[in-house]
Order: structure tokens, then C-alpha cells, then sequence
């Protein structure tokens, strides 16, 4: 397998053409989902819709149904799949993804609870504070120990993974304790689903946040992903370092998940394979991991509220069903 | 900086793992052009002590200093553009070039948003070629063998530019002709270019053929001394907890265990 990956260097030159390739598959991508749904909008019309001077019907669907719907779609991706590569390049390990702190069940129990006390405006905000719960509560049991040293990302990750598995069971619970009119709309939120988006700009910010403090770190992040002692000779404040961009991706997959609910596999999938087509310099894999996702997402979306039509489709079980695939051929791939 | 600071310095270093003493009141210099070997038995503390010296690991007691200034004056960044580290295992966990891996080496020199110059490029790739790895840029550094891969450790140590090398086992992995090969470009870089070497060596040979000074640790004690005073049998005997002696000739020499 290694031998037939030649990357050529990453240089500021050939991360622009890639950047650039990927850009115009987003806006591609961003046209498409504009256009296409219950009521067909040509791109003329989008466009005078966008400025202001379409008819009535087709501005408010475009401007007030489709644009926020398919920018946070964008955003999500783009959101899950740079959390994935930072915590990929950060725990060493290829797979795992942006939940891998108990993120995406912590905001499962609050958005369920919420659900659950009928009290709808609060979904968001629950969720939300289930994400950072979670975050910190993981954080704060990795650290603690015997030796009272700083958290070994193998630490970090065992703990993630049993407090996901504890939340797991709170889910299960709610999931039991809810009436069946409640059951539908819970479990399109476990799943991941844009349908009820009315904004972008939260997870927008918060995309251009986290990916502007994470490129700041990137090359830092190389030196990381090949140890911490390495990275300790070489002159990383590795503890700081860590501490920052693990509370980046943190902070993006809440939003994401708050957002969109917990869309799988993007943030899994997306960096995974494209450092197997560019490479693993966190100069280039962030940004075009930010692309990838948030196209990926945004086709994905476009297809769940078209394909089986006037029925929507969660988004999240799009990804599941091309991500699982995917990723059994790049694990099959990585045997041979 | 006068000429005569020392590339480090010790005084009073004690170190110790897990409660157990290893070394108490260790003093010494090396200074530029000097080779330094430290040897002991199993667990004596021989990668304890340099990733002491190196400043990635603090020590119970005592001071470190690089040409005169202490390591707690020192940012981890201007650490690693001073002195350059040789963990004794590295692992890869991602896929990268050759080209990539070396070019790490570079990092401590390069600002925030700084890429990597054609100047950097050209200093990684005459240290590829000082370990004979020239031609190999674009190869998965996970498809080398073991001794190419130590080998490619060491370039982008010597493309890190320090003017001290703390070296843990640099001669593990490679077979004789590669390990005398690797050493001779680690040592002239000492003895040529004005650099100090600090290594931690397992085989004697290597560090009576190599080290002008050595540094011996066993049994919670440590000795530092010009080679000629610590590569005795005697010292040596009771260091290793087994008698050996001393054959071959000036440009063989080594110690058997009897």
C-alpha cells in the first residue's frame, strides 16, 4: 500500500491549485442545492433572487429555505471533518473522528432531554451545554490519576470512548421513557438532519474560527502527529498546543452537532482519505478537509430532502450509507 | 558567549524514576568539539540522563545550562534551535515522504506562517546524503528498513542545525559497517564544526573508539571522566557487575566479560 502513495511536498503553490479545485467543486455543489427541490429554480433566477428582484415566491425560498439550509449544511461538514483531523492528528490515530470526546452523546442528552420536557426552545441551547459538559467532563477525568500528570492522549481516548458508552445508555433511556409521537423527531436528531435549520451563521462563525486557530497551529500539528517526545525536542509547547486544539475541534463539533445533530462519518471519513490522496501536512489537510466535508455534506443533504421526495430523508443516513463503504474500502485498502 | 563556555554544563544534576535514585551531585562540562559516550547496564538511567540534558524531562535536583544560560531561561523553541534530541525509537503513524520527514528538522527554525525555502530543502537533502539516503525523497519513510529509518532519524537531526547533539542509542538498528558510517558523520560534526555530542552507546567499543569523555551509570551512582579515566577494567568490572577484560589493540580495543 505505502509504496504506491508518492506525495509530492506540500508547497504553498500546490495547495492553492488543490484549494482552489476544491473551492469550485463547493460552489458547484452550493448551485446545485439551490436549484433543485420541490419547486425547480433555474440559475438566472437564483441569481436575481440573491440580489433582489425575483418574484416574491422564488426570492423566499431561495434566500429564506435553501441558502441558510444549504450554508449550514457546508458549515456541519466542514465543521465534523476539520474536528476529525485535528483529533486524528492529535491522538495519532487515523480513526479516530470528532465525537471521540462523548461531544455528540453529551448533546444528545441535552437535546433529547429538552424534546423530551416538550420544551422545543431549548433544544439548541441543550445541546449545546450537553456537548461542553461532556468535553470537560472527559478532559477533567483523563487528567485526574494517580500520578496527577498531564492526559496521555491514550487516556483521553479510553475515557472519551466510556463516556460515549454512558451516554449511550442515558439515550437509550429517553429514547424508552418518550412517547411514540416524541420518538420520530428524537431519533431524526440522533441521526443528523438539517431539516429544521433556520440559520447558518452560528455554524459559519464558528467554522472560520476554528479553522483560522487551527491553521495558526498546523505546522505544530505536523511535529505533533509524529510523537510528543518529537515534538518536545523540536520545540512544540506540546501540552499547550494540545490543550488549544483539542478545545478547537471540541468547540466545532458542538456547534456542528447542535446544528445538525449527530451527522456521522464525515468527520471520520473525509480527512482519513484525503490524506491518502495529499498527504499528511496539516497546511493542506485542514483546509481541504473543510472543503471536502462541506461539499460532501451539502450534495448529501441536497440528495436526503430530493431523493425520495415529498418524503425527507434524515442527512445523516446519507453519509452512514455512502461513508460506511467508503471506509471499509480505505481499512481494505490500508491490509494489503 | 566566550569561546571557552561550555556547549552544556551540569552541576549538581541528580535524577530519579519512580522514588529509586539514580545519580547524585553529577557535575561536568562538554564543551565544543567534544564527544561525549554514556554507558551503564540496563536500567541504570543512561535515556533518563539524556533527556535530562535535554530538557525534556526535569531533574530531582541540580542545574543545566547551554553555552552558559540555563535550560529555565530557555523557551522550549530557542531550546530546540541550541541542542537537537535522538529519541531512541521513533514510530510513524501517518504516512510521509522521506523529503517530509527530514524536513521536520527545520521546524524550531521557521516562524508561524514560514514554509519551508529551497535553502531548507537544500540542507535536508546533504544531510539525507551524509547518511547515505540520497535519491530516496520521495519514498513512504514507513517502506524503509529499520537501519534506514534510524538513519533518516539522524538526517533530520543534523538538518536541525544544533550545536549539541543528545543522541539516545544513535548506533541501534544498524548493522557494523553502517554503525561506524553514521558515527564518524555524528563525531566530525563534533570535532569539525565547533558542535558537542552527547550519546548514549550500549556497545563499548563504539565508545572507546568514539568518546573522548564518558559518563558511566550503574547501581544509583554515576562517574563522569576523560575516557581514558573511566574505560578501565576495574571501573568497568564494577560497573557491569561482572569481570572484564581488556583485548585488541589501540585501534580495536574493546572489553569481553571474562
Amino acid at each position: 500500500m505505502f509504496a504506491s502513495q508518492h506525495f509530492v511536498r506540500a508547497t504553498p503553490g500546490r495547495n492553492v491549485a488543490i484549494l482552489v479545485a476544491l473551492g469550485v467543486a463547493a460552489l458547484a455543489a452550493l448551485a446545485m442545492a439551490l436549484t433543485v427541490g420541490s419547486v425547480a429554480v433555474d440559475g438566472a433566477t437564483i441569481l436575481r433572487a440573491l440580489t433582489r428582484g425575483a418574484s416574491a415566491t422564488e426570492t423566499a425560498i431561495v434566500r429564506e429555505l435553501r441558502l441558510p439550509r444549504a450554508l449550514a449544511a457546508f458549515a456541519v461538514g466542514g465543521l465534523l471533518a476539520l474536528s476529525g483531523a485535528l483529533m486524528q492528528a492529535l491522538l495519532r490515530n487515523p480513526l479516530a473522528d470528532p465525537y471521540i470526546l462523548g461531544i455528540s452523546g453529551g448533546a444528545a442528552v441535552g437535546a433529547l432531554g429538552a424534546m423530551l420536557a416538550g420544551v422545543t426552545a431549548m433544544i439548541t441551547p441543550a445541546a449545546f451545554g450537553g456537548a461542553l459538559i461532556s468535553t470537560l467532563l472527559v478532559f477533567g477525568l483523563a487528567r485526574t490519576g494517580a500520578e496527577r500528570t498531564p492526559w496521555t492522549t491514550t487516556r483521553l481516548l479510553l475515557t472519551g470512548v466510556v463516556v460515549a458508552a454512558g451516554w449511550g445508555a442515558v439515550i437509550a433511556l429517553l429514547l424508552t421513557l418518550a412517547p411514540d409521537v416524541q420518538v420520530k423527531g428524537m431519533l431524526f436528531w440522533l441521526i443528523g438532519d438539517l431539516g429544521g435549520t433556520t440559520t447558518a451563521m452560528p455554524a459559519l462563525v464558528a467554522l472560520a474560527v476554528t479553522l483560522a486557530g487551527s491553521l495558526a497551529l498546523a505546522r505544530d500539528l505536523n511535529v505533533l502527529a509524529r510523537g510528543e517526545d518529537l515534538a518536545a525536542a523540536l520545540g512544540v509547547a506540546v501540552a499547550r498546543t494540545t490543550m488549544v486544539l483539542c478545545a478547537l475541534a471540541a468547540f466545532g463539533t458542538a456547534v456542528a452537532v447542535t446544528t445538525a445533530g449527530s451527522v456521522g462519518f464525515v468527520g471520520l471519513v473525509v480527512p482519513h482519505g484525503l490524506r491518502l490522496v495529499i498527504g499528511n501536512d496539516q497546511r493542506l489537510l485542514l483546509p481541504a478537509s473543510v472543503l471536502t466535508g462541506g461539499t460532501l455534506l451539502l450534495a448529501a443533504d441536497t440528495l436526503a430532502r430530493t431523493i425520495a421526495a415529498p418524503i425527507q430523508l434524515p442527512v445523516g443516513v446519507i453519509t452512514a450509507l455512502v461513508g460506511v463503504p467508503v471506509l471499509l474500502a480505505l481499512l481494505a485498502r490500508g491490509r494489503s | 558567549m566566550s569561546t571557552d563556555t561550555p556547549r552544556l554544563s551540569c552541576r549538581g544534576l541528580s535524577l530519579s524514576v519512580a522514588g529509586r535514585i539514580l545519580a547524585t551531585g553529577l557535575d561536568f562540562d562538554v564543551r565544543a568539539g567534544e564527544c561525549w559516550a554514556i554507558i551503564g547496564p540496563n536500567g541504570a538511567g543512561k535515556t533518563t540522563l539524556v533527556t535530562a540534558l535535554a530538557g525534556l524531562r526535569v531533574p530531582a535536583s541540580g542545574e543545566i545550562a547551554y553555552d552558559g544560560t540555563p535550560l529555565a531561561a530557555l523557551g522550549p523553541r530557542e531550546r530546540a534551535r541550541i541542542r537537537g534530541f535522538l529519541p531512541q525509537d521513533s514510530v510513524d503513524y501517518f504516512p510521509a515522504t522521506v523529503l517530509e520527514t527530514a524536513l521536520v528538522g527545520r521546524h524550531p527554525h521557521l516562524a508561524r506562517w514560514q514554509w519551508e525555502s529551497a535553502a531548507d530543502v537544500e540542507r535536508v537533502h546533504a544531510a539525507l546524503s551524509a547518511f547515505g539516503l540520497a535519491g530516496l525523497d520521495a519514498r513512504d519513510a514507513r517502506t524503509l528498513s529499520g537501519g534506514e529509518r534510524r538513519r533518516l532519524a539522524l538526517a533530520a537531526l543534523v538538518a536541525q542545525d544544533p550545536a549539541l547533539l543528545l543522541l539516545d542509542e544513535p548506533s541501534s538498528h544498524l548493522d557494523l559497517g553502517q554503525q561506524i558510517a553514521a558515527l564518524d558523520t555524528v563525531c566530525a560534526l563534533a570535532r569539525n564544526d565547533g558542535r558537542a555530542v552527547v550519546m548514549v552507546l550500549h556497545d563499548l567499543h563504539l565508545a572507546l573508539r568514539y568518546a573522548d569523555h564518558v559518563i558511566a551509570l550503574g547501581g544509583g551512582h554515576a562517574h563522569a571522566g576523560t575516557a581514558t579515566d573511566v574505560m578501565s577494567e576495574a571501573t568497568l568490572s564494577a560497573l557491569f557487575g561482572h569481570r572484564l577484560v581488556s583485548v585488541g589493540n589501540a585501534a580495536t580495543r574493546t572489553f569481553l566479560p571474562v
